[in-house]
């Protein structure tokens, strides 16, 4: 999951919820808040590092709104009707259309979030760091055994588990010592 | 949302998946034009507590308030559920599973997930004879005010809240496995009604698990709290 802070700031329930499921099943990445009102969103507006999704009306109602979230280092995004509902003159990140198809709005947030779509695709093969980890904890070995053989930290090979657990989707000690078994990676 | 209003053939219409919900109050389809307060009260089921758990298990979204069951109807619905999974269940899991193994008896993955699946019963068996033995009546005798009990709060909710984490992982692990080193030559038909079957429980068990950690264990700390 995404560990940047993404804000959907547009007065209709309908565009909220579909971008929101969209970005989660598109990019695996969750909307951390929707707002559906301005004046309720003024204090969200003073987030740094922040992915915006904004309807491209309060921008233009509010000129200087723009720039006040581009100088903190947030990246915007605008939410519009059409081409007409925009100014072709606001250098923002990205405009979404409402009428734009189910595959234009995939490759718009694809790009967004390049890495965390990269990430998932990968995600399926261990290294072989990995793999030596897995085979002594398949064998019994604890967390601590396993980092004293490996000559790693104890903190290394947690997040190698937490690695291994995702990659394999197999979250308990029992299946993955039967994984490794009939992976012939242990006798 | 379920109401008592509502027919009960809609209700099941709709979420075939109730069946097995309903028959641990007794009900069984067959159940013509009659609404769900009807057939609650000739079934002399309390009404709210079996409104409650049949939305919980309905939707996710739905989280009944503490005073909505009554914790004697919902420890009978859970022993309830109990028997379903030990001697419906756990044994059609195991069915399936022999009968794969049978098709190829050289295939050693196969053997080594069903020896899996036997310590998981195992596993599964002792908890749930844990709760049926020493949680329930503990829970019932507080319910009653009888009890004297020396131990912490904390105790039953950390111990019960990780046993469930741990069945529901190893679980899914076993459904992962198998979905990842089938063999080839199994007849395909038991081997989705093997996954069929182990989903469906997955999702039993967390559901039965919601019913236990969020309102069960709750009400005993609670209970535990006040007495103290």
């Amino acid at each position: 999951m995404n560990k940047q802070r993404v804000v959907v700031v547009h007065s209709s329930a309908i565009v909220q919820k579909g971008l929101a499921d969209l970005l989660l099943h598109t990019c695996n990445v969750s909307v951390s808040q929707s707002i559906s009102d301005y004046a309720e969103a003024k204090p969200v507006f003073r987030l740094k590092k922040t992915i915006f999704f904004i309807a491209s009306q309060l921008i233009l109602q509010d000129n200087n709104l723009f720039t006040q979230l581009k100088h903190k280092g947030n990246s915007v995004y605008l939410i519009a009707d059409n081409a007409e509902s925009t100014n072709p003159g606001i250098p923002c990140d990205g405009i979404l259309f409402i009428a734009d198809s189910l595959a234009e709005i995939q490759k718009k947030l694809s790009a967004i979030f390049p890495t965390i779509l990269k990430n998932k695709l990968v995600a399926s093969e261990l290294t072989s760091r990995e793999t030596e980890v897995l085979k002594l904890v398949a064998q019994g070995n604890s967390n601590k055994e396993t980092a004293d053989q490996l000559s790693i930290s104890l903190h290394t090979v947690i997040s190698h588990r937490k690695n291994i657990c995702r990659k394999l989707e197999i979250k308990t000690t029992s299946g993955l010592t039967l994984y490794a078994v009939i992976n012939n990676l242990i006798i | 949302m379920i109401t008592e209003s509502m027919k009960m053939s809609d209700i099941i219409g709709k979420n075939i998946l109730l069946i097995s919900v309903l028959n641990r109050f007794g009900i069984k389809p067959g159940v013509g034009e009659k609404t769900l307060k009807t057939i609650s009260s000739q079934n002399g089921i309390e009404l709210k507590s079996f409104l409650a758990i049949l939305n919980t298990y309905n939707s996710k979204e739905y989280f009944p308030e503490n005073d909505d069951v009554d914790i004697n109807v919902l420890v009978n619905f859970l022993k309830r559920t109990h028997v379903y999974y030990l001697n419906y269940t756990l044994p059609r899991i195991e069915n399936l599973l022999r009968q794969l193994s049978a098709e190829c008896p050289e295939n050693k993955p196969l053997a080594m997930i069903e020896q899996y699946y036997f310590d998981y019963k195992k596993q599964l068996t002792i908890h749930i004879d844990y709760e049926e033995t020493e949680l329930f009546p503990l829970i019932v005798e507080i319910v009653k005010k009888q009890s004297k009990i020396s131990e912490n709060a904390d105790y039953y909710s950390d111990k019960i809240q990780h046993e469930h984490v741990n069945v529901e992982d190893k679980l899914s692990d076993l459904k992962t496995i198998l979905i990842k080193f089938l063999p080839a030559e199994v007849n395909e038909n038991s081997a989705n009604e093997l996954l069929f079957e182990i989903s469906r429980f997955e999702q039993e068990l967390l559901d039965h698990a919601r019913f236990e950690d969020k309102i069960l264990i709750p009400k005993l700390i609670i209970l535990l709290q006040t007495r103290q």
